[in-house]
């Protein structure tokens, strides 16, 4: 093959691919779309165990009295890190991306995508992200409004470069948290008690990447195993830029940290795909 | 009653031998099952290195409640929220008029039909913990008051399944309301020591949405700071649940169509 030929080959690809992607998002959307009610329904009640999280902290601080830091939170703090962190995972919840890919390796329902010339991860990418941006959009209002209601208690970064760093991290955050999930979902090639395993591992997923409490909170030389791992990057650093935890140095470092999370895990995936599919054995179908 | 009371013991049985044909899977729940709970349990650990109280209830006192909604919350777990979670679906599908053609009362059938043995080593973990949290309390431990935690902790599943099926119930109008993860999201109230909530809404979760009966009433049985009227209360609302769910479900029974064929 010319050097040309080649170059155009790539070319129609790749555009291929983009408009494949198009339409994929296109259906991203419209699932999303169509579910939009119990989505809005989902996000009044999962303020209730937020609303109770922060009453819960309200009452310890008052118990320790004026001035009391908790692994260095004053209250504002800890409960600005409530009401952001359950705003980032309600925008951007990928953990589902776990149990599709387990359940359709399990079922025979990877068939299908297997005859099709798209590429399982990327698809998987696409239609999570559609629901991310999607559920951005959605939630945008009711943080408004928490945002406005809290505002004494809010805290915000005091400058702009950290607002920038935080929007991005928290982009990269999400990337590293669907690679993640989608390396436990891919695990199901090799894991025959699957969903076990998955209820086995996501309230680890939870608490490794922040959402439950602030990793702080935990004996220091745990929480210095914990930063070692991907899954810090994934909500918990996005918190600490938000709360102005971090210097600018650290800030990029840890950028530059998630941006290799993201290769790694990428690759990780990739491998596992690779593999899980030779040995696949297309059950059912 | 007795033939009931029978009867839920065979469903019982049936669904031990179901859960035995896989046994690697039920050994994998059983043994990772409980990680919310100690997650929840480390959590008040370190908040309690740097307090020594939270809304006035000590370390080993807010460990007791933490115990004590593990249990209840797998109790209810083990015998209902399997069959609840499917109630939705029968309805849809016009499988009801199997529960109805049975000769024993439907809405004990439709509750009682399939138990969940994943959540009984959870169960039992949160009574263990419970007895290491009493000793540690070094409260005198007395007979009637482990009566009458006992009692709450019946109490407190059977209210909270009444709420459960009033709500599933509702689904003969509605059938895309997934009540049950809604509700999900309501006891994350009950499992919260009652002193953190401000007045009004302590209130309400008392007496309006009675989520504190749940976890809240047997725990303060067993420390004595339930006042009688309050007891009292907690077991009136139950029984006036439990009639009015049985009243409610043959109310929207009557909407009851038997879908499809």
């Amino acid at each position: 093959m010319s050097p040309s030929a080649a170059t155009g080959s790539l070319k129609r690809e790749a555009v291929r691919f983009l408009r494949l992607n198009r339409q994929v998002a296109a259906i991203g959307f419209a699932d999303a779309l169509a579910y939009r009610g119990t989505f809005m329904l989902e996000i009044i009640f999962t303020f209730i165990p937020l609303v109770t999280s922060l009453l819960l902290w309200s009452a310890i601080y008052r118990a320790g009295g004026a001035g009391l830091a908790i692994a260095g939170f004053d209250l504002n703090q800890m409960l600005s890190y409530y009401i952001v962190m359950n705003i980032l995972r309600l925008a951007a919840f990928v953990e589902d991306v776990q149990w599709t890919v387990t359940q359709q390796i399990k079922d025979g329902q990877l068939n299908a995508y297997l005859m099709r010339p798209v590429n399982y991860i990327l698809f998987q990418w696409d239609l999570r992200m559609a629901s991310v941006v999607f559920g951005t959009f959605l939630t945008l209002l009711p943080a408004a409004v928490l945002a406005v209601a809290a505002r004494h208690i809010l805290v915000v970064p005091a400058a702009g470069w950290q607002w920038a760093a935080f929007g991005l991290s928290a982009f990269l955050g999400i990337q590293i948290g669907f690679l993640l999930s989608m390396a436990v979902g891919l695990s199901a090639f090799w894991v025959l008690e699957s969903s076990a395993f998955q209820q086995a591992v996501f309230p680890i997923q939870m608490m490794l990447s922040g959402s439950m409490f602030p990793l702080e909170l935990i004996p220091r030389k745990l929480f210095i195993v914990l930063k070692a791992l991907p899954w810090t990057y994934q909500s918990y650093f996005p918190m600490q830029v938000y709360l102005g935890r971090l210097d600018f140095r650290a800030t990029l470092a840890g950028l530059g940290v998630q941006v290799l999370w993201i290769l790694a895990l990428g690759g990780l995936c990739w491998l596992m795909w690779r593999n899980g599919v030779r040995k696949y054995g297309a059950v059912g179908g | 009653m007795i033939r009931h009371l029978r009867l839920w013991g065979a469903l019982l049985y049936n669904c031990i031998l179901r859960e035995m044909m896989f046994r690697a899977n039920f050994a994998i729940i059983v043994l990772t099952s409980s990680w919310w709970f100690v997650l929840n349990v480390l959590m008040f650990a370190v908040i309690f290195s740097h307090v020594t109280e939270i809304a006035g209830w000590t370390k080993y006192e807010v460990f007791f409640l933490v115990g004590t909604g593990n249990a209840v919350m797998g109790i209810f777990e083990t015998l209902f929220m399997m069959n609840l979670m499917r109630v939705p679906e029968t309805i849809r599908t016009g499988e009801m008029d199997f529960y109805l053609l049975k000769p024993v009362n439907t809405q004990f059938l439709i509750s009682a039909r399939y138990a969940d043995f994943e959540a009984v080593p959870n169960t039992l973990i949160g009574f263990a913990f419970m007895a290491w949290c009493v000793v540690k309390l070094k409260a005198a431990f007395s007979l009637p008051a482990l009566a009458a935690f006992l009692v709450f902790v019946v109490n407190g599943v059977t209210l909270y399944y009444t709420i459960m099926f009033v709500s599933v119930t509702i689904s003969f109008w509605f059938m895309r309301f997934h009540a049950m993860s809604i509700w999900w999201q309501l006891t994350s109230l009950g499992r919260q020591p009652a002193e953190i909530f401000p007045a009004g809404l302590k209130f309400v979760l008392t007496y309006c949405l009675p989520m504190l009966v749940i976890v809240n009433f047997p725990v303060k049985a067993y420390l004595n700071r339930l006042p009688l009227h309050l007891a009292l209360w907690g077991l009136a609302v139950t029984v006036a649940m439990l009639a009015f769910s049985q009243w409610f479900f043959r109310f929207a029974l009557r909407r009851y169509r038997s879908a499809s064929s």
